[in-house]
């Protein structure tokens, strides 16, 4: 084992840089010690498809030979992380989290991977994802060819998914930061499971050339990270433009923390109900974070979202997309191969749906955003939950323990808006709680400094695991 | 086609069962032909996937099947509450289509589609 501690493995992406930059921490270092990490700790977590230690190594030596010789590429460079496995690596296998997918192989990296790699990123590996990212349905949490997604901070729960290995990777510390995708929900939930931080931008913020298509008009790519801060320097590598994929904004993007305070801006506060459904718990912690924005300075709100049916209309067109975009895997019968035992029956469970229905659930998401375009001349922002219960045991039905609605999620995932997932506090079985705060198309840099903000006032977000225990 | 075979009476889920076993041996029967008839590649490709068969072609577990109703019915729900949301006639499109560029050095003209 190097003289590098355990503790030092768990450290922010901008702790880590600061570091790297100044030479106190040399990249091969560090990266042997997260690879002896994810030896020790990635068969209780599940958090690696394949984990790349000759890639890492190579890469980490070319950081080290660039900084020792004065070219410093930025806060990136030399720090490892971890790509989903949905996103394709040259020569690697990248799975899709799926059986049928066993040892499929790209002969180019995702823009993804490709621009981590040019900013001096150290790609550890490609993380575990419940398989094709959930397009399919899953009722359990072992749908994945990599077996349930552990969570560090207790292996017999679940981390959430679809980046199951994303969030148990940064939150057991086997990575410096992890990159996931987002259709609905698959950023927000491990970051919310695992205590840690994820940033789901702006449908067409990020590039998804060379990633695992789930829904083409839902899907985003985002870091997830163990701060605000980290999301932005991550977020600030892989944003852009992309000529290999059209739908990527050339939308400028200033990244740079204004250090500015809450004053000013109006959040609406959406309260979810817990009577019902959810556990008080959250509820609590929910209320406390609440607090402690306000007392930054953000004026709040009491408000509701607009009536409209979001969730069925993104159910419809997501599913619609997800059966289109594997219909591969149903017409060679290797959709039998899936984890789940239902993803083969899809096209039939789906089979009332029409293409009049396809377009009138689009025709509705333009009224939608009509309606949300509006909401949004009141509010800077929205602050709401996250998930409304503790990462449920590892064998629970998630059709029973997730039993309830997602509103925010549907409109927020429907409009394309970007969100911040923050760590806020401790459930039942000291499980971590998270909240959310999500803002109209382009507001990452509003989200990031909210974050920034609530994380300098509190430190959930530096609470760590008991893996070494 | 799940919930047909699961709610019908036990002489035609057997019946169903047959014509689904027919059909297997039929798949088989076309990709051994197809796998003689080409190259050997393509003749392990052919053997490295024998599940090519629908997944309805295969008995349901009754939970399985029960499951794939409530599914349906749940699906069944989200498409009425659409259905029944109000739209006017004709109202602005949701997505845009992006017609051809306009023809460069004058080629774009022979590779246009023709109307059908």
């Amino acid at each position: 084992m190097s003289r590098i501690g355990e503790e030092d493995l768990l450290l922010s992406v901008t702790e880590l840089s600061a570091r790297i930059r100044a030479r106190r921490l040399a990249p091969v270092e560090l990266t042997e010690a997260y690879l002896d990490r994810i030896h020790r700790f990635d068969s209780k977590l599940n958090a690696f498809a394949r984990v790349t230690p000759d890639l890492a190594l190579e890469q980490a030596r070319a950081a080290e030979a660039e900084i020792n010789r004065g070219r410093y590429r930025g806060p990136l460079h030399g720090v490892p992380y971890g790509a989903k496995d949905l996103f394709a690596t040259a020569g690697i296998p990248t799975e899709w989290g799926a059986v049928p997918c066993r040892g499929q192989v790209f002969d180019r990296d995702a823009t993804v991977v490709r621009r981590l790699r040019e900013a001096g990123a150290v790609l550890l590996g490609k993380l575990a994802m419940v398989e094709f990212a959930g397009g399919l349905g899953y009722r359990f949490a072992n749908a994945s060819i990599s077996g349930p997604g552990r969570n560090p901070w207790n292996t017999g729960r679940w981390t959430g998914g679809s980046s199951s290995g994303s969030g148990a990777a940064v939150a057991g510390g086997l990575v410096g930061f992890a990159t996931g995708t987002e259709t609905w929900g698959s950023i927000l939930c491990p970051s919310a499971f695992c205590g840690i931080t994820g940033f789901r931008p702006s449908y067409g913020r990020v590039s998804r050339a060379g990633a695992m298509v789930c829904s083409w008009t839902f899907d985003k790519v985002g870091p997830l990270a163990r701060s605000a801060s980290d999301c932005r320097l991550v977020l600030g590598a892989i944003a852009g433009p992309d000529p290999d994929d059209p739908s990527a904004s050339a939308e400028p993007l200033e990244l740079r923390s204004r250090g500015r305070a809450a004053t000013g801006l109006k959040g609406a506060l959406v309260r979810l109900d817990f009577s019902k459904v959810g556990e008080p718990e959250v509820a609590t912690a929910f209320d406390h974070a609440v607090g402690e924005l306000k007392a930054a300075g953000l004026e709040l709100e009491e408000a509701k979202l607009p009536e409209f049916p979001a969730s069925e209309l993104a159910g419809v067109i997501i599913t619609a997309e997800a059966l289109s975009t594997f219909e591969k895997f149903y017409r060679d019968g290797s959709v039998r191969e899936l984890k789940d035992p239902y993803a083969p029956y899809q096209l039939e469970i789906n089979r009332a749906m029409t293409g009049a229905d396809l377009v009138k659930a689009w025709r509705m998401r333009a009224v939608l955003r009509e309606k949300m375009a509006e909401f949004f001349s009141d509010y800077d922002v929205i602050v709401t939950p996250n998930f409304m219960s503790v990462a449920p045991p590892i064998e629970e039905d998630l059709y029973k323990a997730l039993a309830y609605s997602d509103p925010v999620g549907a409109v927020g995932n429907g409009c394309g808006f970007p969100a911040i997932a923050l760590p806020c506090g401790f459930g039942r079985h000291h499980m971590p709680v998270g909240f959310q705060i999500v803002g109209p198309p382009g507001a990452e840099p509003t989200l990031l400094d909210l974050g920034d903000l609530y994380q300098q006032r509190t430190s959930f977000h530096r609470e760590r695991p008991p893996l070494d225990s | 086609m799940s919930r047909k075979v699961d709610r019908a009476p036990a002489s035609r889920r057997r019946f169903l069962k047959l014509i689904a076993a027919g059909s297997v041996a039929a798949l088989a029967g076309t990709s051994r032909r197809l796998a003689a008839a080409s190259s050997k590649p393509r003749a392990r490709a052919a053997r490295a996937r024998p599940a090519a068969t629908p997944p309805t072609s295969r008995p349901i577990p009754r939970a399985v099947a029960a499951e794939i109703r409530n599914q349906k019915n749940y699906v069944a729900r989200a498409l009425k509450t659409l259905r029944d949301y109000p739209l006017p006639a004709g109202s602005a499109m949701a997505f845009r289509f992006d017609p051809l560029e306009a023809a460069r050095r004058g080629r774009t003209a022979a590779r246009r589609p023709k109307p059908r």
